[in-house]
């Protein structure tokens, strides 16, 4: 409904304006998504519905690819529509597109499979498999109807400048117990419903992202963190608290990258060359990467 | 002096007054009358019969006069209410009194007592589909989640800090999104509601209550 309401009120103003952009869409501000109830009642609606109940409920609509207790929203907040934490159908618009992670060009459907084997620590769905082809469905007719900002802002996770100061695991430590601990948990374990859902999703340990996933970067959590969280207060830690506590929530083990080659040594010198991963590394005792871990 | 009280603070606590003489008519009369006579002592041990004739037996609450379900919320949640009823940080004239007869002890017992109850749920419905936008979906362009995301599916509630809205009397709910704006009830951990409050409109208030309040009938669920 309120989506709605702004459309209507941006129209007015665009057209008193003329500013000659094309039908609706917004200049300088924030792109407008259409509402669920926008969903149309035909064949390709029930393909979008399907893919926004795998997107929100992942283990129950997609259990065979999920190795962990996490869904899609709970990174890409508000469904796959908020600004800030990766949209899906800002992705969507953003694909054919050349990776690094994998030096080759990715489709988009290619950059879902990926969310599945590091984000939700499981196996990639094939090509063409109607999972894909539900989440593709759903994130094109999010992008089809909404009023799009050409310059395409809210793109990704905004980039947070470095730390004053080099990241600490000890006042990280401090920054999770008083902002992130009352949700996530005292061992970052996530919490259930009282009825068994899971509500508060894990940060760390054996049902949370794998050591190859994007959330694994110091650079990509700090960033995520500093714009996200604490949920509905994202914005108000300092960017020092949140690389902090990027780097204490990162400094903890999680399930093993999938492309370990047997050695934490030389996936390391494989996979995690940069200063924004952990991995390998002794923190807080531990060498991260080395502790076994069940997949599953 | 704890009567005229109730004329000071508004709407909540003139309904409170007009339902007492029923509380005290009941079986409520003995335990809750002797208590506030002797606050100011040690404060007294909690027995159920002075709680039930306003919340109802076994902490069922009463929808009508905006009286809250206590059973199965969580142990924590409840001791810090009564705490803050004591204080008066949470401001309701007859709580503040009740809490203020209890001991520490007695505190602690009714809140694990209502605590162990197991809980009860309502199923919730809608007319329109907009009705429960807010509890499901949010409004995140003013950063606020679905209300479910911290009160769990259904607002059956999360944990230890996250009581369960589901069931709760409308008008309860209402009085307490308010209290929540007017900081006439303290803000909460890392005062999330307090803010997340203060972005609601009355309409917001009014069709967010009515939903979480459930329209059929009663239901038992969830895990004792
Ligand atoms: C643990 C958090 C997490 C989970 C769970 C997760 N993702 Fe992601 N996802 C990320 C991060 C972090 C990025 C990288 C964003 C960036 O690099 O700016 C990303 C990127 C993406 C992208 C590309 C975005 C872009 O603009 O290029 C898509 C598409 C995507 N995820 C889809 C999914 C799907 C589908 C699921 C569920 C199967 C999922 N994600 C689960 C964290 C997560
Ligand atoms: C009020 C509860 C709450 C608080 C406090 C909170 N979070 Fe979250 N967090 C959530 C919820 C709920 C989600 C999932 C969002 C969704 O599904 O809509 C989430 C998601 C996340 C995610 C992505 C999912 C995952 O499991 O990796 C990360 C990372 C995260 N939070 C980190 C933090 C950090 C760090 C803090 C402290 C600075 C914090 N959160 C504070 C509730 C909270
Ligand atoms: C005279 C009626 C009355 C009696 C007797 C009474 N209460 Fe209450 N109680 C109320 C009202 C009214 C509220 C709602 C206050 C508000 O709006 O803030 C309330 C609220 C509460 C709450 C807050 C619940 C929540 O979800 O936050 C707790 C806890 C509580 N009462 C415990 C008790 C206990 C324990 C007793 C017995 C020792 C008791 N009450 C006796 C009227 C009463
Ligand atoms: C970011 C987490 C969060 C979100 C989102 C949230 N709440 Fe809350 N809510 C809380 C917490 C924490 C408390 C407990 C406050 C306390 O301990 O005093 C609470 C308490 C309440 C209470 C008091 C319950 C009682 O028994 O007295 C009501 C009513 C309430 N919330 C309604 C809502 C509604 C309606 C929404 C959606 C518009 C919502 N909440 C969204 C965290 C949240």
């Amino acid at each position: 409904m309120k989506y709605l309401i702004t459309v209507a009120l941006l129209m007015t103003s665009l057209t008193t304006l003329g500013n000659g952009l094309p039908d609706g869409h917004p200049e300088g501000g924030a792109s407008i998504l259409p509402a669920d109830h926008d969903i149309p009642k035909d064949e390709f609606g029930k393909m979008v519905r399907q893919g926004q109940l795998i997107f929100s409920n992942t283990g129950q609509f997609a259990g065979a690819y999920v190795g962990n207790d996490l869904s899609c929203r709970n990174c890409h907040l508000d469904q796959g529509r908020k600004a800030g934490s990766a949209p899906l159908w800002a992705a969507f618009l953003s694909y054919p597109a050349y990776r690094a992670k994998n030096h080759r060009v990715n489709t988009f459907a290619e950059r879902l499979q990926e969310c599945f084997v590091y984000s939700m620590n499981g196996k990639a769905p094939p090509l063409g498999d109607p999972i894909l082809v539900a989440l593709e469905s759903y994130a094109y007719w999010m992008e089809k109807n909404a009023k799009i900002n050409p310059l395409l802002q809210e793109r990704g996770i905004p980039q947070l400048q470095k730390p004053g100061t080099p990241p600490s695991y000890e006042r990280g430590k401090t920054v999770y117990a008083n902002n992130c601990a009352l949700c996530h948990g005292t061992s970052g374990q996530g919490r259930r419903a009282n009825d068994g859902h899971m509500v508060f999703p894990p940060l760390w340990g054996d049902r949370s992202f794998n050591w190859g996933a994007g959330m694994a970067h110091l650079n990509k959590a700090a960033a995520y963190i500093k714009t996200n969280m604490p949920l509905s207060l994202g914005g108000s830690l300092s960017d020092q608290d949140a690389w902090d506590v990027a780097y204490f929530m990162d400094g903890h083990n999680r399930p093993q990258d999938p492309r370990y080659t047997g050695s934490v040594d030389e996936t390391r010198a494989l996979f995690h060359r940069t200063q924004n991963s952990l991995y390998g590394h002794l923190v807080a005792g531990h060498v991260l990467g080395n502790d076994p871990v069940s997949k599953n | 002096m704890y009567k005229t009280k109730y004329f000071e603070r508004g709407k909540a606590s003139l309904k409170a007054l007009l339902f007492l003489p029923l509380a005290f008519g009941t079986h409520a009369e003995t335990s809750l009358s002797q208590p506030l006579i002797s606050a100011g002592g040690e404060g007294s041990k909690f027995s159920e019969a002075a709680c039930a004739g306003c919340h109802g037996n076994e902490g069922d609450g009463n929808a009508a006069e905006g009286i809250p379900r206590l059973r199965g919320l969580s142990a924590t949640y409840l001791r810090e209410q009564l705490q803050a009823f004591a204080s008066d940080e949470r401001k309701n004239p007859v709580m503040n009194s009740i809490a203020q007869t209890l001991s520490t002890d007695g505190i602690t017992h009714a809140a694990n007592y209502y605590a162990q109850l197991p809980p009860l749920y309502r199923p919730l419905g809608v007319k329109a589909e907009s009705d429960n936008e807010l509890a499901t979906h949010g409004r995140w362009g003013e950063n606020i989640p679905s209300c479910d995301d911290c009160h769990g599916p259904e607002g059956k509630g999360v944990g230890e800090n996250f009581p369960a809205l589901n069931g709760q009397p409308a008008l309860y709910l209402e009085n307490q999104l308010q209290a929540f704006q007017k900081g006439s009830r303290p803000p909460g951990p890392l005062h999330l509601m307090e803010n997340i409050a203060k972005k609601l409109s009355d309409a917001d208030i009014r069709t967010i209550s009515l939903y979480y309040s459930g329209s059929t009938p009663m239901t038992t669920g969830g895990q004792p």
